[in-house]
C-alpha cells in the first residue's frame, strides 16, 4: 500500500518535472524566436532610398517620332513610335543589368549576357525569359507624361504592348 | 654587463620548463593555450605525411595570407561610395607596397578557391569522406560555402564597373528564391517586388548601393572570418581525431 503511494508520488514528481522542463524549453524557444525575429527585422531597412514611384518625364511633344529616350537616374526608356508612347524598364529580365539602346540596329542590348529586345521591348535573342517590363504611363493635369514604376503592365509573350496614345 | 631577469619571471610565463619525459610533454600540450587546441594524444600513423598533396594545408596557408594582407588593406580602404574606388586607386598608386598587398590578397583569394576545390576532389576520389570521417566532410562543405561567400563579398568592394555589375547579377539571383523573391514561384502573388523582397536583407536597400557596400564589407572582414575560424578549428580537430588518409581505406 505504502509502496503504491510512494510510486504514485514519484510519478507525480516525474510529471511535474517534465512539465517544468517543457515550460523551460518553451520559454527558451519563445526567447530564441523573438531574438531571431529581431535579428531579421534589424537587417530589413525601415527607410528606403528609392525615389517616389511615379514621376514626370516631360511633355509628350518633347519626344520625336521614332525616338527612344533614356531617362537618366530612373533607369527607364520612353519609346515613341507611330502607335504612341511606351515606358519600358531598362532592367534586363535575365539578371537585372541595364540594357542600352542601339540606334543603328534598333534593338535594346544587354551588355552582361547579350540579351536582345526589339524596339517595343520584346525579347528576341539571348537568355532573357520575357520582355522588358512595361510601366504604366499617363498624362497629368499639367500635360506632363507621368510614369508609374510600381505598375507593371501585363503583356503576353506575343501580344503587342499597350500604348499610351500619342499626343498630336 | 647585461642584467639577468629573475628566474621566476620566466617561470610565470612558461609554467614548466622544456619537457623531458613523454608525460611532461602531455602536460605541456595540455597547459599551453595554443597547443591545447590540439589533441594531447594521437597515434603516430595519423600524423605521417602521406599522399594528400597538402591541399588542405595550402588552403589554410593562403587563408592566413589573406588575413594578413586583408588586415593591412583595411587600414586604407573605406567602404563608402565616395571613397571605395578612390581608396583602391590610392592603394595601387600611392600607398607603399599597396598594389603588391592588394595583388597578393587577390591572388591568394583566387588560390583558396582553387586549392579548396582540389582538396575536395582529392578527399572525394580517395574516399576520405567515408565513416568515421563523414561529419568532417559536412564541416568542409560549410567551409567551401564560406569561401564562396568570401569571394562574392570581396568582389564588390573595389566598387568598379565589373564588381558592381557582377554583384548586381549575383544578387539578382535572390529574386528567384521561391515564395520570398519577386521572380520566384508565387513571389509576385505574395506581393513581393524587386524593391521589397528577400534581396533587401542582403542589400539593405531597394537596390545595390551604399548600404549593400557596407554590408558586404562587414560580412567580408568580420562575420565570415569569424565563421571560418570556428569551422576551421572544428575541421582540423576532426582531421586529427577521426584519423587521416593513411587509415582504414
Amino acid at each position: 500500500m505504502s509502496l503504491e503511494t510512494n510510486s504514485s508520488a514519484s510519478e507525480l514528481k516525474q510529471g511535474r518535472r517534465r512539465f517544468l522542463l517543457g515550460l523551460s524549453w518553451s520559454g527558451l524557444g519563445l526567447f530564441l524566436t523573438t531574438f531571431l525575429a529581431a535579428v531579421l527585422n534589424f537587417f530589413w531597412p525601415r527607410v528606403s532610398s528609392r525615389p517616389a514611384s511615379s514621376f514626370q518625364v516631360g511633355f509628350p511633344d518633347d519626344y520625336k517620332l521614332g525616338q527612344v529616350a533614356y531617362i537618366r537616374g530612373r533607369n527607364i526608356f520612353i519609346v515613341r513610335n507611330e502607335k504612341g508612347f511606351l515606358a519600358l524598364s531598362a532592367r534586363c529580365t535575365h539578371l537585372g543589368c541595364m540594357v542600352v539602346w542601339n540606334r543603328d540596329h534598333r534593338i535594346f542590348l544587354c551588355p552582361c549576357h547579350g540579351g536582345k529586345y526589339d524596339a517595343e521591348g520584346r525579347n528576341i535573342e539571348g537568355p532573357p525569359p520575357r520582355s522588358l517590363d512595361q510601366l504604366a504611363l499617363r498624362l497629368d493635369d499639367n500635360g506632363f507624361l507621368v510614369v508609374d514604376q510600381d505598375i507593371i503592365l501585363k503583356r503576353g509573350k506575343d501580344s503587342a504592348p499597350r500604348y499610351w496614345p500619342g499626343a498630336t | 654587463m647585461p642584467k639577468k631577469l629573475p628566474p621566476e619571471f620566466k617561470r610565470k610565463i612558461f609554467r614548466s620548463g622544456l619537457p623531458r619525459t613523454p608525460a611532461e610533454e602531455l602536460q605541456v600540450v595540455r597547459r599551453t593555450v595554443f597547443l591545447h587546441l590540439h589533441p594531447t594524444r594521437i597515434s603516430a600513423s595519423r600524423i605521417k605525411i602521406s599522399f594528400t598533396w597538402c591541399l588542405g594545408g595550402l588552403s589554410f596557408l593562403l587563408f592566413l595570407v589573406t588575413v594578413f594582407t586583408g588586415a593591412l588593406l583595411m587600414v586604407y580602404y573605406r567602404p563608402t561610395l565616395e571613397n571605395a574606388y578612390g581608396d583602391i586607386l590610392d592603394l595601387r598608386y600611392i600607398v607603399f607596397l599597396g598594389g603588391f598587398l592588394r595583388n597578393v590578397h587577390r591572388w591568394a583569394g583566387h588560390g583558396i578557391v582553387i586549392t579548396v576545390v582540389l582538396h575536395m576532389l582529392r578527399v572525394f576520389y580517395t574516399g576520405s569522406y567515408k565513416p568515421p570521417r563523414e561529419f568532417n566532410w559536412i564541416v568542409g562543405v560549410c567551409l567551401l560555402l564560406i569561401v564562396f561567400a568570401f569571394a562574392f563579398t570581396g568582389y564588390l568592394l573595389p566598387w568598379d564597373q565589373i564588381s558592381y555589375w557582377g554583384t548586381r547579377v549575383g544578387t539578382h539571383l535572390l529574386h528567384s528564391v521561391p515564395f520570398l523573391g519577386a521572380d520566384g514561384p508565387f513571389g509576385r502573388e505574395l506581393g513581393f517586388s524587386y524593391d521589397r523582397d528577400i534581396a533587401v536583407f542582403l542589400l539593405g536597400d531597394s537596390d545595390l548601393g551604399p548600404q549593400a557596400l557596407i554590408r558586404f564589407y562587414t560580412l567580408h572582414v568580420f562575420i565570415l572570418p569569424l565563421m571560418a575560424g570556428i569551422f576551421l578549428m572544428a575541421h582540423f580537430w576532426r582531421v586529427r581525431k577521426d584519423g587521416n588518409l593513411a587509415l582504414k581505406l
